[in-house]
């Protein structure tokens, strides 16, 4: 209908003839003409960098992936900052985000062989052969400088079983830097595969003896300068040392491992089980790989904050860690993982000083610690953690004071954690310790028993259950536990003075 | 893609291109069929139905109505069920287990099979518990001819001794006096007899020691499940049978805490999965246990009531690239008919489920990428799974059941019909037929089992109906359960019980070989694998045209090995030990 009533009006007007039709045609014309190059040129300008919902997200990481995006549309035909914001966003699991960012850099710039890099790595675990592809034009673009894309992409390509391709891959790697320990590692797991355990294992056993080579020369060039009295340099050897050696023993206990497996096919049983021990006492580092580790810089927020701090506490570093949890729980005030965590490490501090026997600065960090685990408790009153450390720092400040009622109320705070997760063995163990003091003695037994029931391997926990037996004059049953925490811990020391303390024979029965 | 450059496409080209586009397609899609005769996986017709409705459960897994408001890490990590005939009347019975938590009003379920269908019977039987259930393990522990019932939980699992006198269930709880004491969080279960006393003994697999506390994030720092990588794993307990102290006859269902004892306490892991079988023929049950995220474990009977750890060396701790993934479920089957087991272990979406294949005799090499595994329509997190003949052809094929135990970042699966919390967490489940040794797809012309998005955990095997097709029990979080009924296309088959007259008890741990010609088939004895499940005992084999069979061997977990000849095939055979003509054993 539409059609047919414009047709008759250009008739109509085609039929008047009039130059000023004509005019107003090409009027019309050039405007439409200027509105289309317009658009273009509006749309050209136009820029929509990747976002992600904000709604639950860390407000760190929303920020940081803002900023990121400012800078994308402060300068959209820069590649490094649509890469920037793909890596914001790849270090913060937002994957299919960051890939959009990544493909807009690699457009912008196809010569960083970041861009496509990180595409493959996001995609590797998804989408193994897209990624593939990815990782195969960053090999194309920057060779083996750095070597990791193309032993990420070889180790790849072992996984989704190409084991020609890896093969012609690791040649050109091993061409680049035949010493490549990453490079050999994967040479001796493609050996395995294709069936040849014989060459794996001695592919893996040179490789062990060119570490201890480097280990051996360095040391030894060391040596001579400090002898020379050149002890910065010498220092500084051994600095460069611990770096080259970390940088070609990554993935230790995995390549360990493969060898113990070989060794098994070729015969070597006994052999075999001696390396997989060796193994597992090796660390497993990561390789070295400059590309991923700026991916890495990148991370922030709570996640972040809290991983740290767990770290730092595993590794002792209690004042880095405390102050990392006070500008946690500063920025975070509802998160109950900083506050639990900065009450743990006031405890621990308190004590500390108690042991020390300075006790008024030992009871100010209690109770700081009372007030972060109250806080805690506010958050959420089930939390067992929260609970069972307030128990502890009951139990603490009532064996400081000897106010018995405390040491109820921490008895108290055990039952109920271990109403909530039944096989909280510390709660169970404390909760002995606790009935101990308060004198009950069948109780403090029946609470030991079942921290040995939910952790049968835990050697602290039969001594403690052994010396209450003791106490009980159940001295078989205490034979027995003690028995089993040395066959645990043969050399665990209450087990083993408990053990001299025994009556020679003597039964309860 | 984001793109700088945006131009603007008037609407009539952007219409002539997708028809010309479309047409292309149709024109491409009509030539590939033309040219291409498919007579793949995929393009089979549908065999399985799912008739949990129609045969009368009415089951809603429920983990709690807390769930909209915490990441409690049980809830998305149970239950499971099992297909057993606790009335022995020949057919088999269904047990649901619920994770709701105490004082919620969700109990487990028991349904009783009367004139095929399925009849609620759960109440007053014993086994209508409350709880955060996880696993189930099915087993006679007092040689009464009665099959007893075991259920994992978090923070105590709990032993059920069967009393049933014709058809009204009677179980009734022995934890307390079985000294069975585990207050960890256990999860997959099985019982076998590891020291040939003839008394079934118990593997609990312990999972970690999990803190309701932590929190646990994921993509971008929104809350979610938390892994297990947050917690130390715990040890797997070793319970031994002590049978029948007090001489009456009957087994007395108290057990000895084995687990320090044994060796199994020397490594804690996160475990999931378990399989007892003999792994390396010297007629001892060894324990192979999937851990999630850390390598396995398998643990090598010494036949001197002790253990010893070897997955790493035997080549089971870790995948191809010597990385520990995500184990869950476990299923066994000989995929390469080499006449040893091989073993298929589930793992999450960003990883690749393995397959390990055996031999020689004890060892396992990863063979994933060979066999067709790792190239899915689509990958999920998988968790039940199990090897079983579905199609009765002869050889086995692969049923693995899905779901996420992190948010999907992404839109949620289509079509799914969880809700707002749970719907994230959906995926579809999968058929892998074998072809030739190598799998193939078969997903999606199942549209029943894998069109639909859900979160599968458990996957019982069981023939129900007796027609001699496997049929599938799934079960799923937040969900109702699946039955589905395996109507696939007639072929030939014989399903197998093995039994000890002396022990009045299933054989645990017998392996049943059938001979027809120059062909060999095997299976084995236990219906514990996959994941929280207990599946049909009897040994079920596809014979796809083979019309007779020469003879059937059973070797016997006590070490003996018989031929029965004369068997007919097409129907399920009991065979007892002491009634077959004992043959040499070779291995």
């Amino acid at each position: 209908m539409t059609r047919t009533i414009r047709k008759k009006n250009d008739s109509s007007q085609t039929q008047s003839g009039g130059k000023s039709g004509l005019w107003s045609s090409i009027g019309l014309l050039v405007l439409g003409v200027g509105l289309v190059v317009a658009g273009v040129w509006r749309s050209i300008e136009r820029v929509e960098p990747p976002t992600i919902q904000p709604d639950g997200v860390d407000k760190a990481i929303v920020a940081a992936v803002a900023e990121a995006r400012k800078a994308v549309l402060d300068s959209p035909k820069k590649g490094e900052t649509w890469g920037e914001l793909g890596m914001v966003l790849l270090a913060h699991e937002f994957n299919d985000q960051a890939r959009e960012a990544f493909a807009t850099a690699a457009e912008l710039s196809p010569t960083d062989p970041r861009w496509p890099y990180y595409q493959g790595r996001s995609l590797a675990t998804t989408k193994p052969q897209d990624a593939i592809r990815y990782l195969e034009q960053t090999v194309q673009i920057c060779g083996d400088k750095p070597p990791a894309p193309r032993l990420t992409l070889i180790e790849l390509l072992l996984e989704q079983g190409e084991l020609d391709k890896a093969g012609s891959q690791l040649e050109q790697a091993m061409a680049a830097d035949p010493n490549n320990a990453r490079a050999k590692s994967a040479k001796a797991r493609l050996s395995f595969m294709q069936g040849d355990f014989q060459a794996c294992h001695d592919i893996l056993t040179q490789l062990n003896q060119q570490l201890q080579q480097m280990y051996v020369q360095g040391m030894t060039q060391a040596k001579q300068l400090a002898e020379q009295g050149n002890r910065s340099a010498a220092q500084s050897l051994v600095q460069k040392l611990q770096v080259q050696i970390n940088n070609a023993s990554g993935k230790m206990q995995t390549s360990g491992l493969l060898l113990s497996e070989a060794m098994r096919r070729i015969g070597m049983t006994e052999d075999a089980e001696k390396q997989r021990k060796f193994a597992l006492s090796k660390p497993d580092r990561s390789w070295p790989d400059p590309f991923w580790s700026e991916v890495g810089r990148r991370r922030t927020g709570l996640k972040f904050a809290r991983s740290q701090a767990d770290i730092l506490y595993g590794n002792q570093r209690y004042d880095e860690a405390k102050k990392l949890l006070q500008i946690a729980v500063e920025q975070y005030p509802t998160d109950l993982f900083a506050r639990i965590f900065l009450g743990r490490s006031l405890i621990r501090e308190g004590r500390v000083e108690y042991e020390n026997g300075n006790q008024d600065q030992a009871m100010a960090l209690y109770r700081q610690a009372e007030t972060q685990l109250d806080k805690a408790q506010e958050i959420d009153p089930q939390s067992v953690d929260a609970i069972f450390r307030m128990g502890v720092l009951q139990l603490y400040i009532g064996e400081a004071t000897g106010d018995k009622q405390l040491i109820q109320r921490a008895a108290d705070l055990y039952r109920e954690a271990i109403r909530i997760k039944p096989d909280f063995t510390m709660a169970h163990y404390n909760l002995g310790l606790c009935l101990r003091q308060l004198e009950d003695l069948p109780g403090a037994i029946s609470a030991l028993e079942m921290a040995v029931a939910s952790q049968p391997d835990n050697a602290d926990a039969l001594a403690a259950l052994a010396e209450l037996l003791i106490s009980a004059e159940r001295y078989d049953e205490a034979k027995q536990k003690i028995e089993t925490a040395l066959s645990i811990t043969p050399d665990h020391p209450r087990a083993m003075r408990l053990k001299a303390s025994l009556p020679s024979s003597g039964s309860s029965e | 893609m984001a793109s700088v450059v945006r131009l603007v496409i008037p609407m009539r080209d952007i219409l002539l291109t997708a028809l010309v586009l479309a047409i292309c397609a149709f024109l491409a899609g009509c030539n590939s069929q033309q040219d291409v005769p498919d007579d793949s996986a995929q393009n089979r017709s549908s065999f399985l139905t799912e008739v949990s409705a129609k045969l009368g459960i009415q089951f809603q897994h429920e983990p709690s109505h807390h769930a909209q408001k915490d990441f409690f890490m049980p809830r998305c990590v149970g239950s499971g069920g099992a297909f057993f005939d606790f009335d022995d009347d020949g057919f088999l019975d269904i047990y649901l287990v619920q994770n709701g938590g105490e004082g919620t009003g969700f109990k487990n379920q028991l349904l009783r099979q009367v004139d095929g269908k399925f009849v609620d019977v759960s109440a007053d039987s014993g086994l209508d518990i409350e709880g955060y259930g996880m696993g189930v393990a099915v087993g006679d522990v007092n040689n009464d001819g009665k099959v007893d019932v075991l259920v994992s939980e978090y923070g105590r699992s709990r032993l059920f001794l069967n009393q049933t006198n014709g058809t009204k269930p009677s179980f009734v709880d022995v934890t307390e006096k079985s000294q069975i004491r585990n207050p960890n969080w256990a999860t997959s279960t099985c019982f076998f007899d590891y020291d040939r006393d003839g008394w079934l003994d118990l593997v609990l697999v312990n999972y970690v020691s999990y803190d309701p506390a932590r929190p646990c994030s994921g993509g971008g720092g929104k809350q979610d499940f938390c892994g297990p990588d947050a917690f130390p794993g715990r040890v797997s307990k070793l319970f031994r049978n002590l049978g029948d102290q007090d001489g009456d006859g009957v087994g007395d269902a108290v057990f000895e805490d084995r687990t320090i004892a044994s060796g199994f306490g020397e490594h804690p892991g996160p475990g999931l999965g378990v399989f007892c079988a003999d792994f390396d023929g010297d007629g001892w049950q060894d324990v192979f246990i999937s851990n999630d995220g850390q390598p396995n474990h398998l643990w090598m009977n010494q036949q001197d009531g002790t253990f010893k750890e070897e997955a790493i060396t035997r080549g089971l701790g870790y995948n191809s690239m010597g990385r520990s993934e995500a184990d869950m479920g476990i299923a066994i089957g000989d995929v390469d008919s080499n006449g040893l087991f091989d073993i298929f272990v589930t793992h999450l979406t960003t990883e690749t489920h393995t397959l390990w294949s055996q031999g020689p005799k004890g060892v396992f090499i990863d063979k994933t990428a060979s066999v067709g595994v790792s190239s899915t329509e689509w990958r999920g997190t998988g968790f039940g799974t199990a090897m079983a003949d579905l199609d009765n052809d002869g050889d086995l094929d692969l049923v693995l059941v899905n779901g996420r135990v992190t948010r999907e970042t992404g839109s949620p699966q289509q079509g799914t019909k969880l809700d707002e919390f749970w719907a994230p967490y959906a995926e579809r489940d999968q058929i892998l037929l074998n072809n030739n040794g190598r799998f193939e797809d078969a997903s999606a012309a199942e549209a029943q089992f894998s069109e639909v998005g859900t979160i599968s955990r458990g996957l019982a095997c069981g023939d129900f109906d007796n027609d001699g097709r496997i049929d599938l029990l799934v079960t799923r979080i937040a969900g109702p359960i699946g039955l589905y009924h395996n109507t696939a296309p007639s072929q030939n088959w014989l399903q197998v019980r093995a039994i000890l007259p002396e022990q009045n008890r299933d054989a645990y741990g017998a392996e049943v070989y059938v001979h027809a010609g120059d062909q060999r088939w095997m299976r084995w004895v236990n219906p514990g694998y996959s994941y929280l499940c207990s599946n049909d005992v009897r040994a079920h084999f596809g014979l796809g045209d083979v019309s007779s069979v020469d003879h059937v061997e059973v070797l016997w977990p006590t070490g003996e090995r018989e031929r029965f000849g004369g068997v007919q095939i097409n129907q399920c055979v009991t065979l007892a030990k002491g009634t077959g003509l004992p043959v040499e054993n070779k291995l």
